[in-house]
């Protein structure tokens, strides 16, 4: 048994401890329809990738949709898009959780907007630190 | 006066409106750490405004903006600013939830939520764009 594509595996592994991890909560706690919900897309998905990576037709192929010069502009345009918009709805959201939080003195939305404002910096700060990194490499 | 960026001149309104903000805070509540960022928002406010209203500003800043090895750094370097926000969201959902847990601090698990939805807010995006770039192209 070979591994063809490394990621593919090692995410198809995740997907399965992801799983695992659900029929344990599910054991320990009880059932519930989120939990089987959770397993129902985290097993199949999970084997499918182990499966694949460990084909060399398969991997081949998910090889060349990677390499592929139009989906690997399409992946770059909506992976652009998909930044500006977590980005502009995580510092909105972050402006309403603590403005609304302080105004009703409510401590939980305010630790709720202190998460956010977190997770904003960080992305902003990966922003410049990638530009930067870029800027070097293709400058 | 005529405003030739407009992205920069209202980018220079809203840093400028950010440090009113900030000093009508610090009027009731003390100045101790606010200054800086204060300072921060002024400078680049008013340089931002300025740039937005010359009119040799706002076309460096055009043709700057639309260069091919510019757009093409820009591009790469947001998706992968996408790519380590959601691996560092991740991580830090489950620190948060781990810590909350373990200290049975509600603060805690407050931030773990919210940062399990900028994940969720970061996922879903990008699903949602790839189904609008796969349709559109």
């Amino acid at each position: 048994m070979k591994i063809y594509h490394k990621r593919n595996f090692f995410w198809g592994i995740f997907t399965l401890i992801l799983a695992g991890l659900s029929v344990a909560t599910m054991i320990r706690f009880g059932v519930s329809r989120y939990q089987v919900w959770v397993f129902l897309i985290m097993m199949p998905s999970g084997l499918t990738q182990l499966l694949r990576s460990l084909s060399y037709e398969s991997s081949k192929e998910d090889r060349l949709e990677v390499l592929d010069e139009r989906e690997e502009s399409m992946r770059q345009r909506a992976w652009v898009l998909a930044y500006r918009m977590s980005s502009i709805l995580v510092g909105v959201l972050m402006f309403v959780l603590l403005g609304v939080g302080a105004k009703i003195e409510n401590d939980t939305l305010i630790d709720m907007g202190m998460g956010m404002a977190v997770c904003f910096a960080i992305s902003v700060l990966a922003d410049l630190g990638a530009q930067i990194y870029c800027q070097r490499k293709y400058g | 006066m005529r405003i030739y960026n407009k992205k920069g001149f209202w980018t220079g309104v809203f840093m400028l409106a950010l440090a009113l903000l900030l000093a009508w805070a610090g009027l009731r509540s003390g100045f101790q750490d606010k200054i800086f960022a204060i300072l921060v928002c002024v400078v680049c406010g008013v340089s931002y405004l300025f740039r937005g209203l010359s009119y040799e500003m706002s076309r460096e800043d055009r043709v700057e903006e639309q260069d091919e090895r510019e757009r093409f750094v820009r591009a790469r370097a947001q998706s992968r600013a996408l790519q380590i926000t959601q691996v560092v969201c991740f991580a830090l959902m489950l620190a948060f939830v781990v810590m909350g847990a373990k200290a049975r601090e509600q603060m805690f698990v407050a931030m773990g939520v919210a940062a399990a939805f900028c994940y969720m807010a970061a996922i879903l995006s990008e699903l949602f764009t790839q189904i609008y770039y796969q349709r559109k192209y």
